[in-house]
């Protein structure tokens, strides 16, 4: 296991990504900050719609063109990017700052082999030769775990299964060893015993080489499985943060709480209903106060509809939440036993 | 004698041909390859696997919307072929996995939820409404929907709609093909809790497919774990997953990542090779990725015996599997 340094990797301040729509701007992003240290992996969990995606595309300077992104900070290993030339970002991009996508087939070009698609950007970056390129790629393609792959360059991607495809984005992505990765869902498209491969060899080779990992997922199982810290994200905004160890232990955001007791758990009484978040996520269009969680909220008050301060526990634990620390369990435990009495009608 | 079942298939096949090109010769996909089943009133038959085992294939199968290349399928022992089609149509009905491409764009929610009551002309265009309405707020959905299209609705609300058309036939069997997979965790949750409700309300019986197992484990009171077209595994729910039997339910189940942290990520041992429909291997159809292979299971295929408790199993491992089971 590689050691954990203090090295800041990527320091985000305040991003906020906006997308044009007809009825105006979309507030796909909102004032989010984060840092990701070497060695480490972030996971960013959420809904659809929470932001997670856009916020893994903003990152690496890969919006769409409807998007516009303001930060007040954007750190690539001490270095400025948020004002970075486009020259610069595209020598940095694919070469220290890598991505995975959610779906090998749509990432990968049907046209090309993996050998010409896995070389490209490496001769790219490094001026080497086609030679030296191609057994770099050999050499990855064995660390992916597969088998005869001097063969499997000159392959097309429609020849390989879901699995193998993602295992080549993972090379792919490694081929000049970046110091950042970012995936995006990167099991989520595969078959669970596929998945828990392919995550299994993403932590391994993340540790190994010592990479900053941020991993995009809606799976809380994953999260448990292979995050060191958690952002909890929620209609744009990131309302929780906190050590794996320590989210899982107490989850202080009404939200995490919600979206935990949703997953139906082996073991877990089959009689007892799944907890469930009433109502669907806000709008994110037009003027945004206050908690966007408010709506759905059991422990809503007037004073949710203002300015949400962010608690911290002193463990590096933040959530934001008018609710204070001391009284969210009792006022949760609350609720639950309420919810538990029979219905007055009977 | 014995009851039948209310609902049973026997040695269900379908295969695909597909057709060749230029140069290419014509190949035949099995999808899915003699299965038996049977479901009893009121229970909820869960079927899991892998994409390409069959699943969805069976599902199709059993609703009538494909017709199977061989085996027959009894409804209250009697073969579904004899019987008349609409009458089978109300008695099973389907909730799909897309919100999005199974309701009608240009209709709104009340006559897709009518829909079906006027194909079987039950009632006047006022009573089907009203039944319709009834139907919508019985899964949650007030009546102020009932003049909604689908794209005005989220994904949850356009799954309880594909609930309420199910329902409103007043059908004994509802085939759910992956009810919650394209929903988000909340939502789904709300999903099935009132799925569960409404199997009360309604004494109703679900065939209940799924890839997710957390989910069947939560729903379901049998399992069958599907394995390249053919049922490797069928138990009850709760010996299934105390006690998996198959190898492969086995290395399914130990691949599922729960919420606890600190457990790391399992290593199923299953190798990279997916298993391939249109490629099967000969014996036993999960030896090459199975870790307790014998030197037999490349030639001999297992055959599903049946334990003393009922349950069934697939596997050389389990003494019976490669003779005739003795009774």
């Amino acid at each position: 296991m590689a050691q954990l340094t203090d090295e800041i990797v990527l320091d985000v301040a305040n991003l906020s990504v906006d997308i044009a729509t007809p009825r105006g701007p979309l507030h796909a992003v909102r004032d989010l900050s984060l840092q990701v240290r070497r060695g480490e992996t972030l996971c960013i969990v959420g809904e659809s719609g929470c932001g997670k995606s856009m916020t893994a595309l903003g990152l690496m300077g890969l919006l769409p063109k409807a998007a516009t992104r303001r930060v007040e900070r954007l750190a690539f290993l001490g270095e400025d990017l948020g004002h970075a030339s486009p020259q610069r970002i595209n020598a940095l991009r694919g070469n220290r700052m890598a991505m995975i996508f959610q779906e090998p087939m749509t990432a990968l070009n049907p046209a090309y082999t993996i050998g010409s698609q896995m070389t490209e950007p490496y001769r790219h970056h490094r001026g080497v030769t086609a030679a030296a390129a191609r057994a770099r790629a050999i050499e990855l393609l064995a660390k992916v775990g597969i088998a005869s792959a001097a063969q499997r360059l000159g392959q097309y991607p429609h020849q390989l299964s879901g699995g193998l495809r993602q295992r080549v984005m993972i090379a792919m992505a490694l081929m000049c060893e970046p110091a950042l990765l970012v995936a995006d869902e990167p099991s989520t498209a595969l078959d669970v015993t596929i998945q828990a491969q392919i995550l299994r060899l993403l932590r391994e080779l993340q540790q190994e080489l010592g990479i900053a990992m941020i991993l995009i997922t809606h799976d809380l199982g994953v999260v448990a499985r292979v995050a060191d810290r958690v952002a909890v994200m929620y209609a744009g905004e990131m309302v929780e943060e906190a050590s794996t160890a320590s989210l899982f232990r107490h989850q202080r955001h009404p939200y995490t709480r919600g979206l935990l007791s949703c997953i139906p758990l082996p073991g877990r009484s089959k009689s007892a209903a799944l907890g469930t978040i009433p109502g669907a996520v806000p709008s994110l269009v037009g003027d945004l106060t206050g908690c966007s969680f408010r709506a759905r909220c059991g422990l809503a008050s007037e004073a949710c509809a203002g300015v949400i301060p962010v608690h911290d526990d002193g463990i590096e634990h933040r959530w934001r939440c008018t609710i204070h620390p001391d009284s969210i369990i009792s006022a949760q435990a609350r609720i639950q036993t309420a919810a538990e009495l029979p219905p007055l009608s009977q | 004698m014995k009851q039948p079942a209310l609902f049973s298939a026997q040695g269900l096949t379908c295969s695909f041909n597909l057709g060749g090109g230029f140069m290419r010769p014509a190949r035949t996909l099995h999808a899915v390859n003699g299965v038996d089943l049977t479901l009893e009133r009121g229970e909820v038959l869960g079927i899991v696997g892998e994409s390409g085992c069959g699943k969805s294939t069976l599902a199709r199968m059993l609703l009538g919307l494909l017709p199977p290349t061989g085996g027959q399928i009894f409804l209250d022992g009697k073969d579904i072929h004899t019987l008349d089609r609409k009458a089978v149509a109300r008695r099973i009905q389907p909730v799909f996995q897309d919100p999005y491409s199974s309701l009608n764009p240009r209709r709104s929610i009340a006559a897709i939820v009518a829909l079906p009551l006027e194909v079987h002309g039950i009632g006047t265009a006022a009573t089907r409404r009203t039944q319709a309405i009834d139907m919508l707020e019985r899964v949650g959905l007030p009546a102020r929907f009932a003049g909604s299209t689908p794209r005005q609705l989220s994904g949850g609300q356009r799954q309880r709609v594909a609930i309420a058309r199910a329902l409103v036939m007043r059908p004994e069997i509802v085939i759910c093909d992956e009810p919650t997979s394209a929903l988000d965790v909340s939502v789904q949750a709300q999903i099935l809790n009132l799925l569960a409700d409404l199997r009360r309300e309604f004494n109703l019986t679900y065939v209940f497919i799924s890839h997710n197992l957390g989910v069947v484990e939560h729903v379901a009171t049998r399992v069958a774990v599907m394995y390249l077209g053919r049922v490797v595994e069928l138990a009850d729910t709760a010996r299934l997953f105390a006690r998996p039997r198959h190898p492969y339910t086995q290395a399914l189940l130990a691949s599922v990542l729960t919420p606890e942290p600190g457990l790391g990520i399992p290593d199923t041992g299953l190798g990279l090779e997916f298993p391939d429909p249109l490629n099967q291997p000969s014996g036993c159809p999960f030896h090459p990725r199975c870790a307790q292979r014998l030197p037999t299971c490349s030639s001999a295929a297992p055959r599903l015996i049946t334990s003393p408790a009922g349950d069934h199993v697939a596997c050389l491992l389990h003494p019976n599997s490669h003779s005739e089971p003795t009774s």
